[in-house]
C-alpha cells in the first residue's frame, strides 16, 4: 500500500504544477494565474469532499482548523517564494533555499519531534533524494 | 538581495512547517479525507478573494479551465495519498517523495516542448532514481525488520 501511495504522488503531484508552465506557453497574461488556481483548489476540493460528504460524513473542529492551518502555511509558502523572486533573487536560488530547506526543516523535525529512525538504505535514499531535488530546481 | 533571501527562507519555513503540520494533524486522529476537503475549501476561498482583490475578473479561456479542473484533481489525489501514506511511513521520506515528483513535469517538457537534457538535468534524474530505488528499499527492509523501526 505504500509503495503504491508512493508511486500516486511522484506522478500525480509532479503533473499537479505542469498547468502554470502550459498556461505561459499559451501565452495567456499573468493575471489568469488567480482564477486558474481558484478553478484549480475547487476541483481538488470536490474530488476529495464529495465522497467524503455522501458518505454522510461530518467534518470535526480539530480537522477544520489543521486543514486552515496547512492552506494557509501552502499558500503562505507559495507567495514568499513569489515576493523573493520580484524582489531580485534569480530561480536558481530560490528553488533551491526553498524546496531543499523545506526538506532539511521536515527532515530535523522527523528526528527530533516525531522520533523517526531510518536504517542506512533509506538515509543514503534521502541524501540522494535532496541532492536530486537541488540540482531539478537550479536546472 | 538580502530582502529576498529572507522571503527564500520564510517560503522554505512554510512549506515544511506544512509539512510538520500534515504529521501532527495525523497523530492526533484526523481523518486524511476531512483534512485535504478543508485545506483544498480553504485554499480555494482564499484564493477567490485574491482574484476578486486583483480585479482582473474571472476570464479564463475553456481549455485553461479543463486542465486547472483535472490537474486540481491530481494534486488532491497527490496530497491525499501523502496524508494517507504518513500514518503509515515516515514524513521525511514522504515529503521528499513529493519533491522529486517535480522531476515528472521536467521529463513531460524534454518530450513535449523539446526542451534540452543538459548535463545538470540528466544528473538530476540519476540522482532521483537512485534515491527513489534506495527509499522503496530502505522501506522494505523496514518491513522486514520491525523492531528496528
Amino acid at each position: 500500500m505504500w509503495f503504491l501511495l508512493m508511486l500516486l504522488m511522484l506522478l500525480t503531484n509532479g503533473m499537479s504544477a505542469f498547468g502554470l508552465k502550459v498556461i505561459a506557453a499559451w501565452g495567456l497574461p499573468d493575471t489568469s494565474k488567480f482564477p486558474y488556481l481558484t478553478v484549480w483548489y475547487a476541483a481538488g476540493f470536490a474530488c476529495i469532499a464529495l465522497p467524503f460528504f455522501m458518505r454522510k460524513q461530518i467534518v470535526s473542529p480539530r480537522e477544520l482548523g489543521w486543514g486552515a492551518a496547512m492552506a494557509v502555511l501552502s499558500i503562505g509558502g507559495q507567495l514568499a517564494t513569489a515576493v523573493a523572486l520580484q524582489t531580485g533573487a534569480p530561480g536558481n536560488v530560490v528553488f533551491p533555499v526553498t524546496t531543499g530547506g523545506a526538506i532539511l526543516m521536515v527532515g530535523v523535525a522527523g528526528q527530533v519531534f516525531f522520533g523517526e529512525r531510518m536504517n542506512r538504505v533509506t538515509t543514503v535514499g534521502i541524501l540522494l533524494g535532496f541532492l536530486a531535488v537541488l540540482l531539478l530546481s537550479i536546472g | 538581495m538580502g530582502t529576498s533571501i529572507v522571503f527564500c527562507f520564510l517560503g522554505a519555513l512554510s512549506f515544511g512547517s506544512c509539512a510538520c503540520v500534515s504529521k501532527i494533524a495525523d497523530r492526533q486522529g484526523c481523518r486524511a479525507s476531512a483534512l485535504i476537503s478543508c485545506l483544498f475549501g480553504w485554499a480555494a476561498v482564499f484564493m477567490l478573494i485574491r482574484t476578486l482583490v486583483a480585479k482582473t475578473g474571472f476570464a479564463l479561456p475553456g481549455r485553461a479551465t479543463g486542465m486547472a479542473v483535472v490537474l486540481g484533481v491530481c494534486a488532491a489525489v497527490a496530497i491525499f495519498a501523502f496524508q494517507m501514506s504518513i500514518s503509515m511511513g515516515k514524513v521525511t521520506v514522504a515529503w521528499l517523495v513529493m519533491n522529486l515528483s517535480s522531476g515528472v513535469p521536467a521529463l513531460v517538457s524534454i518530450w513535449l516542448y523539446r526542451e534540452e537534457l543538459t548535463p545538470l538535468k540528466y544528473v538530476a534524474f540519476t540522482l532521483a532514481l537512485a534515491a527513489l530505488i534506495c527509499l522503496f528499499l530502505g522501506k522494505k527492509l523496514e518491513m522486514q525488520a520491525p523492531a528496528t523501526k
